[in-house]
């Protein structure tokens, strides 16, 4: 069986959703460590592009239902970790969504919850952000294309230097302990993601250790 | 006579109402620029990265398929189909 236009469309859309992802978590991360900085365009820029990754994120997981190559359905991409194909990684990726989904709501009515929960809420942001860069690496077909690398690369680089360069810098004298122990988990994180991705979605025959049915392997890279 | 403080109430609804204030339209319009130029530069992306991968995977023939199928679809009998090699025909005797 040979791949249709969808699941193009559905691995293009699904790393451009990365990237807007991570533009969100830049912006977020420059209006918490910046709040006087042009706040109006900051954290409208920083909605607009959450509500336009929402958008993206739809179309990849539309285009994934309605493609007929990979054979996913509804049931696969609600429910995490029951799909045929690949399902753990899938399964990181329907949970990012939920995580992501669930922070854009919650800010909402963000006059009505206390700012001290909605901010703790609103850091769902980073781990719905790891998820993805989880499930676009491991189940993504094109973890090993140049420019998907490179995009993955530039993306896990700028928000790693906004937070370090931004947050960290602003928030270092209010509690030194706390912010280099921050620092330290975000390095260990991207790091251990590198090391893995090096081991695993970038070495030959990850297609067969990632759980791509036998039936499709032929044609999967 | 003494001037009189406001209340402490009064502060939390200054600074809510500072926080609020309606921006000016050149911040708007700003901001309206810079969504628009984020939309056209995810969809040129998405575009881009839609032909790099489908184009990893498509050979040259699949492409060239492709078209003269599309152009047939759109002028029939304008393109004639591309000549595939056939093997020879061996004959083999007079019949």
């Amino acid at each position: 069986m040979t791949p249709s236009p969808l699941w193009y469309v559905d691995r293009s859309a699904g790393e451009v959703t990365l990237l807007l992802m991570s533009a969100v978590a830049i912006l977020g991360v420059f209006r918490a460590a910046l709040p006087a900085r042009s706040p109006f365009t900051v954290e409208g820029l920083h909605v607009n592009l959450a509500l336009m990754t929402l958008v993206f994120g739809g179309l990849h997981v539309a285009a994934s239902i309605l493609d007929p190559y990979a054979g996913l359905g509804p049931v696969d991409a609600l429910i995490p970790f029951v799909s045929a194909y690949r399902a753990t990684w899938l399964g990181l990726g329907v949970l990012a969504g939920y995580m992501f989904t669930a922070t854009v709501l919650i800010s909402w009515p963000l006059r009505r919850l206390p700012r001290a929960w909605w901010r703790w809420l609103h850091r769902l942001m980073y781990g719905a952000w790891v998820l993805a860069l989880l499930h676009s690496l491991g189940t993504g077909s094109d973890a090993t294309g140049r420019v998907f690398l490179f995009l993955n690369i530039v993306a896990v680089a700028a928000v790693l230097a906004a937070f370090v360069g931004l947050r960290v810098t602003e928030a270092w004298a209010s509690s030194p302990a706390l912010w280099s122990a921050l620092t330290a988990v975000a390095l260990l994180i991207v790091f251990g993601i590198a090391v893995w991705a090096a081991d695993g979605p970038l070495q030959p025959g990850w297609a067969r250790a990632a759980g791509t049915p036998p039936d499709l392997l032929r044609t999967t890279p | 006579m003494p001037e009189e403080q406001p209340p402490r109430w009064r502060e939390g609804v200054d600074a809510e109402r500072r926080r609020r204030q309606r921006p000016a339209g050149n911040q708007r319009e700003q901001l309206r620029r810079l969504t628009a130029s984020v939309a056209v530069a995810a969809t040129v992306v998405n575009a881009g990265l839609f032909i790099d991968a489908a184009a990893s995977q498509v050979s040259a023939g699949d492409i060239d398929s492709a078209i003269i199928a599309a152009l047939s679809s759109l002028m029939p009998g304008s393109v004639h189909p591309v000549a595939t090699p056939t093997p020879p025909v061996v004959v083999t005797g007079a019949s």
